[in-house]
């Protein structure tokens, strides 16, 4: 199936949203919007905030109460610091029970913007998965989603787009991540009309850049950017390193932030979903939606840095 | 699984440590103070196992088989699925093991040949009864910590293993060790993802049993030398 879609710049004009600078001397990124804590969706104009909430590992604590409440803590101060997204999968063991625990004690925030996955061999079952992940989240219907990590990936992509023109599904998309089946991730992108990808891109794993990045924004898909801190891996790597002294241009306080400026000033970016445990985790990374982001010369400088460490 | 060698056991940790700790503390917790008749019962095993009279015998083989149900249904299935998915299709196979034991708990009570195989097999069970839940508390900082056969699947698998290579050499002792050999294997590797030192101590088990198996298996041949 081969699907001529607008180019993303068509697609806004077509929208009549116009491509709004964001508060940076990166070269405009066309997926901005009025709001500068928000990126726009490609495939409907839609406005998203680009820091969104990841859910592996850190929601899984199965039936533990206090985690759970600590959990929900994160997903309420997510919310109302002015996040959306929230991913998880079927494979994050019971992160999707918990997000539903989240959102029932914050009372059903409407502005959730809920993506989930679909994971398993088995087409056939593809639906029956999504229906449970859907229970478990106790909402209406998904705004997105995945097959995750590409999995039977032709025949659940038929049943997420049937959903779709259905109206039980606003958004399709696929995801990978750690820099596996680019190429075939790349296929998938140039042959089907998806919304959304979702792949692994930051400050040191930086492939994507050279495919992934720029034919996302040729065809007008909405990038998500999993494993912003290599699970955290990179962070623990850049603990007790100085950050530089003209972090402060792009008020970058902490290197979480410095990482997940470099990985928003892309402009191929549409949201990226670091996972946390903790409230304060949450609130430093979603401010960093809606401050400077750097332009090339200085996210040429950041990575030098990194590197050189 | 494609691009298999990019993945490391890492990638294969679905919780962290944090959870997995906890998780086995307030199991510990809800189940208190059962503890107690079970790691009495626990000795009533090895006790049956040094008497071979056929009741004793019988009664320490099926205590052992309810040991792998009960850790099948109460921990497995109840609890540690709810964060570890893979493990909801172990239970089967903890219940399979429970059943053989209890094949094997109706059977004739065998010579047990002495021997230093049989005597490791004796060090691994009492080390299972005593040894384990001490060190797993001492390494938790808590008594809640604490694993006990027939409670938690690590302390179970050793204490069989231990029972098994006690018994007389048999074409049953193979069947009955595959299942908490598996166990122990799989064990080592989530505890080694999440940088446990318990990981250490079930290796050793394992190296232990494999001693005293081999020990087993080759004492017979030089004998016959
Ligand atoms: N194939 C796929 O579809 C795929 C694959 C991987 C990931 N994902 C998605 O992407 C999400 C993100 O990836 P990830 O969870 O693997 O890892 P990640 O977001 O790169 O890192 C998470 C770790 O970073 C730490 N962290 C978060 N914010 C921090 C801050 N401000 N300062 C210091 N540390 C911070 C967290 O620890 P604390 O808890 O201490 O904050 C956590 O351990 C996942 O949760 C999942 O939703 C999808």
């Amino acid at each position: 199936m081969s699907i001529h879609r607008p180019t993303f710049s068509r697609r806004i004009l077509l929208k009549g949203l116009g491509a709004l600078a964001l508060a940076t001397a990166f070269p405009a990124p066309a997926l901005s919007a009025a709001d500068p804590r928000m990126r726009l969706i490609p495939s409907t104009g839609e406005r998203l905030p680009m820091v969104g909430l990841g859910s592996w590992t850190t929601f899984n604590v199965g039936g533990d109460q206090q985690l759970l409440d600590q959990c929900a803590d994160v997903i309420a101060h997510f919310v109302k610091a002015g996040g959306r997204l929230i991913d998880s999968s079927p494979m994050y063991g019971s992160s999707q029970d918990t997000i539903g625990y989240g959102l029932n004690k914050l009372g059903r925030p409407g502005a959730v913007f809920a993506a989930d996955k679909v994971w398993t061999w088995s087409v056939a079952e593809g639906r029956e998965q999504i229906e449970t992940s859907r229970r478990k989240w106790g909402i209406p219907r998904f705004d997105l989603l995945q097959v995750h990590n590409l999995l039977s990936w032709e025949g659940h992509l038929k049943t997420l787009f049937a959903m779709k023109a259905a109206g039980d599904l606003r958004y399709v998309g696929i995801t990978t991540s750690d820099g596996r089946r680019h190429g075939e991730l790349a296929q998938v992108m140039r042959t089907r009309p998806l919304d959304f990808v979702q792949f692994t891109y930051n400050i040191v794993d930086r492939e994507a850049e050279q495919r992934l990045l720029p034919l996302a924004m040729d065809r007008g898909i909405a990038v998500i950017v999993n494993r912003p801190f290599q699970q955290g891996g990179l962070i623990e790597r850049l603990r007790g390193r100085p950050l530089p002294s003209w972090a402060d241009e792009i008020g970058a306080g902490s290197w979480a932030q410095f990482i997940l400026k470099f990985i928003l000033s892309h402009p191929a970016v549409t949201c990226v979903i670091p996972a946390t445990t903790r409230v304060d985790h949450v609130q430093e990374n979603v401010a960093v939606a809606g401050s400077v982001l750097p332009d090339e010369a200085l996210r040429r400088r950041m990575a030098a840095y990194v590197r050189a460490l | 699984m494609t691009e298999w060698w990019t993945y490391s056991l890492h990638s294969f940790l679905l919780f962290s440590p944090r959870v997995y700790w906890r998780l086995i503390e307030h199991y510990n917790q809800s189940l208190w103070p059962l503890q107690i008749p079970v790691l009495l019962l626990g000795f009533v095993v090895l006790y049956g196992l040094l008497r071979r009279q056929p009741r004793t015998w019988r009664a320490a083989w099926a205590l052992l088989a309810c040991g792998w149900f009960f850790v099948g249904w109460g921990y497995l299935d109840q609890r540690y699925a709810a964060i570890n998915w893979p493990v909801k299709y172990m239970v089967p196979v903890f219940f399979l093991e429970g059943l053989l034991l209890l094949v094997l708990a109706a059977r004739r009570p065998t010579d047990v040949r002495p021997g230093a195989g049989r005597r490791l097999g004796l060090v691994l069970l009492c080390y299972a009864l005593a040894g384990h839940p001490l060190v797993t508390a001492l390494l938790g900082g808590a008594w809640s910590a604490a694993e006990l056969p027939g409670l938690l699947p690590d302390p179970t698998a050793i204490a069989t293993l231990g029972a098994l290579l006690g018994w007389k050499k048999s074409r049953w002792r193979g069947v009955l060790m595959v299942i908490p050999v598996l166990w122990c294997f799989y064990s080592v590797l989530c505890l080694l993802a999440i940088d446990a030192p318990a990981a250490w101590v079930m290796l050793g088990a394992l190296g232990l049993a494999a001693i005293a198996g081999w020990g087993l298996v080759w004492t017979p041949i030089r004998k016959r030398r």
